[in-house]
């Protein structure tokens, strides 16, 4: 799952090598590349914002799905990876989807049962539970920015918005979880 | 404690919790799960189409007012170019006439014919063996309705959702006959259900063969009373509130010259 693909078409099974320098297709990072590198990151952004492990990995699932899906269009973007995170963050906070998704977790732990996921400690715990008691798109914008490690941009081009919204929502959210937590706020 | 350390402690954690995640296995489910969702898309969009094309369906030949449209289902749509016999219990004569079309041979065996305008939106309903119904039920007989004309006529003036009106003497074919306006008085209860809608229901014979008045059906009643056929009752009816256009001259005149034989 290494190396460099065209871009895979919906239904195709074949991925053609293009790891030749001469090519003169433009390169995009292979979607198996980019599963491997993305997936753990979008199960751990799911459980922080829906607080369950086991939908958590069916979330993560349902948005790499979506994004093999538009392979050709999303790996053409400038940020793949934000697409992809900003459709998971979307099912996470998403009750109707997010309904359809534990109804398939239902199936799957009836048929598939998936390894236990690790227990956070009390206060990983208690900070996560604070940040699901956000407002929808402060919750967002506080697990994109510290799950990822990401910058104030990078944090609005997951979320879909400007820079200034993401500084009010990461500020915002901060002071509310600082008091929540009765914590120092930076 | 900062919030900037809880916060770095708790990704950590969480990073930590799904290293568990068997990634290679879930991207290998991938392609099979697509194909899967596709489907389901599919069907749904399908499911969502045909109810769409059946609701569609339905709003364009849902009965309205007092009866289904200027055109029966068969699509039989008789314009009056020459005046004609409907074969009722006593046959009735009608005259030519350049506003009504008929489906007059849509329903023979239930005694009695509609007429409709061009405008979609009115017509006449003629059924004989007219009967007051109770205002609950279209097939129930209100014993107080009487059992003439003028004395249902008096009957309709008197029932509690129609609005104030009165009995004025007219004839039809040369026989003496009864007519009364009729229109639902402002917030009067509608309490039986025809047609899709919430009627107060008037006279009927067997149903659909009646008359009945709804938030927007408004009408005129003419009875006369018929050897062998009981009360005819003549409903002239539209089905957007305008009175005037049932009971305009030109409809009067028509009513006027219908002949029972």
């Amino acid at each position: 799952v290494t190396g460099y693909t065209r871009p895979l078409g919906d239904d195709s099974d074949a991925t053609v090598s293009t790891t030749s320098p001469a090519l003169t297709l433009p390169l995009v990072e292979s979607y198996e590349c980019f599963y491997v590198r993305e997936f753990p990151g979008l199960v751990a952004l799911a459980r922080a914002l829906t607080g369950s492990a086991a939908q958590a990995e069916e979330i993560a699932q349902d948005a790499m799905i979506a994004t093999y899906r538009r392979w050709n269009e999303v790996s053409a973007m400038e940020h793949p990876a934000a697409w992809t995170r900003r459709v998971c963050s979307h099912i996470s906070t998403s009750v109707v989807r997010r309904t359809i998704v534990e109804a398939r977790t239902m199936r799957r732990l009836r048929s598939d049962r998936p390894q236990e996921a690790a227990e956070l400690d009390e206060p990983s715990s208690a900070f996560w539970s604070a940040v699901r008691g956000l407002p929808r798109r402060q919750a967002q914008a506080i697990a994109l920015y510290y799950l990822y490690s990401s910058s104030v941009s990078e944090t609005a081009a997951a979320m879909g918005c400007t820079e200034g919204s993401v500084k009010t929502h990461l500020a915002r959210g901060r002071a509310t979880l600082a008091a929540r937590l009765e914590v120092e706020e930076p | 404690v900062r919030l900037e350390d809880l916060a770095q402690h708790a990704t950590g954690t969480m990073h930590d919790s799904v290293a568990s995640v068997d990634t290679l296995r879930r991207l290998g489910q991938v392609p099979r799960q697509a194909r899967a969702r596709r489907r389901s898309s599919a069907a749904i969009l399908a499911i969502v189409a045909a109810i769409l094309i059946t609701t569609a369906t339905w709003a364009a030949t849902r009965p309205t007012g007092s009866d289904v449209s200027p055109v029966d289902k068969r699509g039989v749509e008789q314009p009056l170019l020459a005046a004609g016999t409907i074969p009722l219990d006593v046959p009735m004569a009608f005259p030519s006439s350049d506003l009504f079309v008929t489906t007059a041979k849509s329903r023979p065996a239930q005694g009695s014919v509609a007429f409709f305008q061009l405008d979609g939106h009115s017509g006449l309903r003629v059924f004989e063996h007219a009967r007051p119904t109770r205002s609950d039920s279209v097939v129930e007989t209100d014993p107080t309705g009487g059992t003439t004309a003028l004395e249902m006529a008096r009957w309709i003036t008197h029932r509690p959702f129609v609005a104030p009106t009165s009995v004025v003497r007219t004839s039809v074919g040369g026989r003496p006959a009864w007519r009364v306006t009729a229109t639902l008085r402002p917030g009067a209860r509608r309490t039986t259900t025809w047609n899709w809608e919430r009627i107060a229901p008037l006279l009927f014979d067997v149903p659909p063969s009646g008359s009945w008045l709804s938030r927007r059906t408004v009408g005129e009643m003419t009875l006369l009373d018929v050897p062998g056929a009981g009360v005819a009752a003549i409903w002239s009816w539209n089905d957007t509130g305008n009175l005037a256009r049932a009971t305009d001259d030109d409809v009067r005149s028509f009513v006027e010259h219908l002949s029972f034989e």
